[in-house]
């Protein structure tokens, strides 16, 4: 068995290691000081072929860095939010076509006067009318239309959420539902 | 699989919170890193503690990596700034020299200045090379191939099936079966540097 595990962690020094398998010995890693040591004497003896001068005193660092991160609550957001851009430009012209979308549909919604007295959004108007016909039935809390455009725009951070509510705050005021 | 690509499936764990994802990567470039150090660094107590704080500061920073460049080169920035900053912080203590760090290679010339590498390190680290090309010496050819084509030359497993027409799964067991041999030769003295840092 011993033989097997350590047969598995030279390959997962060299990522040749399934998924399914890799996960199950990060998991062992984690409670087995001997592995962790074990591998880290394979790591040292890679660089000690391609370079004889490596610092043998460099096993210690892993243990180190484990101990601190061990100590340290850190929860990571989900992986697709670390891509998103943090340009304030980009966030609030991002925020800003979400809440325009969501203003006009509300507008137009709420009958063909709005259309009228806003002849500039005739063409909008026109285009989102078939879902005034399911209004009845897609009944939507406009906060989650909110949170459902900003959690998938790609340029939002909190300040441009901020600026999105209070133009969804207007938009609800005017008493708009579908 | 290639560096890259192995590297980028253990950051996408570790940005999906799995911790041991970052020991492993710790583990594969902690020499690199440490002689990366050291060469601003000469002192290998202090080498070791910038080493830490890079790691440590990759780790903190890991959720904005977006994979643009290899993590890796990633890495080296952080040790070098690591590096730089601790040489920066030293200045500013009293010193029995003075140097001026704008100069090209001023960072690396500190360095040579403070060498304190022992002559009991010099001679432990020979120890172990003479130790470990005995070792490689003796292996089976199989085994000794398989392992310098991976570790010298960078191949994967099929890579190196192919080289050597055979299973992967025999490539993946003659590496270990080196690997292992290796260990078992070099132990005693890795264990020795261990026990005494300082020497």
């Amino acid at each position: 068995m011993s033989q097997i595990i350590d047969e598995q962690l030279s390959a997962l020094l060299d990522g040749e290691l399934p998924a399914e398998q890799e996960a199950l010995l990060l998991r062992r890693l984690d409670t087995e000081p001997e592995l962790r040591e074990k591998l880290a004497r394979f790591g040292m003896i890679g660089e000690l072929l391609r370079d004889s001068s490596a610092p043998i005193s460099a096993l210690s660092v892993s243990g180190r860095v484990s101990a601190v991160i061990a100590a340290e609550d850190t929860s990571f957001e989900a992986p697709v939010r670390a891509a998103y851009s943090s340009s304030n430009r980009l966030s609030y012209f991002g925020a800003g076509i979400a809440a325009s979308i969501a203003m006009l549909v509300m507008f137009n919604l709420s009958g063909p006067d709005n259309a009228t007295r806003q002849p500039g959004m005739a063409a909008v108007a026109q285009s989102a009318s078939p879902l005034h016909e399911h209004a009845d039935v897609m009944a939507v809390d406009p906060a989650r239309l909110t949170r459902y455009l900003v959690a998938h725009s790609q340029y939002t951070n909190s300040a441009s959420r901020q600026l999105f509510d209070s133009h969804l705050a207007m938009a609800v005021n005017t008493d708009a539902t579908w | 699989m290639s560096d890259k690509a192995e590297d980028q499936r253990l950051v996408e764990r570790v940005q999906g919170g799995d911790k041991q994802a970052f020991d492993v990567l710790v583990l594969k470039y902690q020499h690199k890193i440490v002689k990366l150090v050291m060469r601003y660094v000469r002192d290998q107590s202090e080498a070791l503690d910038v080493t830490q704080e890079a790691f440590i500061k990759a780790y903190r920073a890991i959720p904005k990596f977006r994979g643009d460049s290899a993590f890796y080169t990633w890495l080296y920035r952080i040790a070098i700034n690591s590096a730089k900053n601790h040489i920066v912080a030293m200045k500013r203590r009293p010193m029995e020299y003075d140097l001026d760090l704008q100069e090209s290679g001023g960072y690396e010339t500190h360095a040579q200045l403070r060498d304190t590498d022992s002559p009991e390190r010099v001679a432990q680290r020979e120890e172990l090379r003479e130790a470990l090309q005995t070792a490689i010496d003796s292996l089976p050819e199989e085994l000794r191939v398989a392992i310098i084509l991976r570790e010298i030359d960078g191949m994967s497993y099929e890579e190196i099936a192919g080289a050597m027409d055979c299973p992967v799964g025999t490539v993946r067991s003659r590496i270990f079966r080196a690997r292992d041999a290796l260990d078992k030769a070099i132990r005693t003295y890795v264990g020795e540097a261990e026990e005494n840092p300082e020497a």
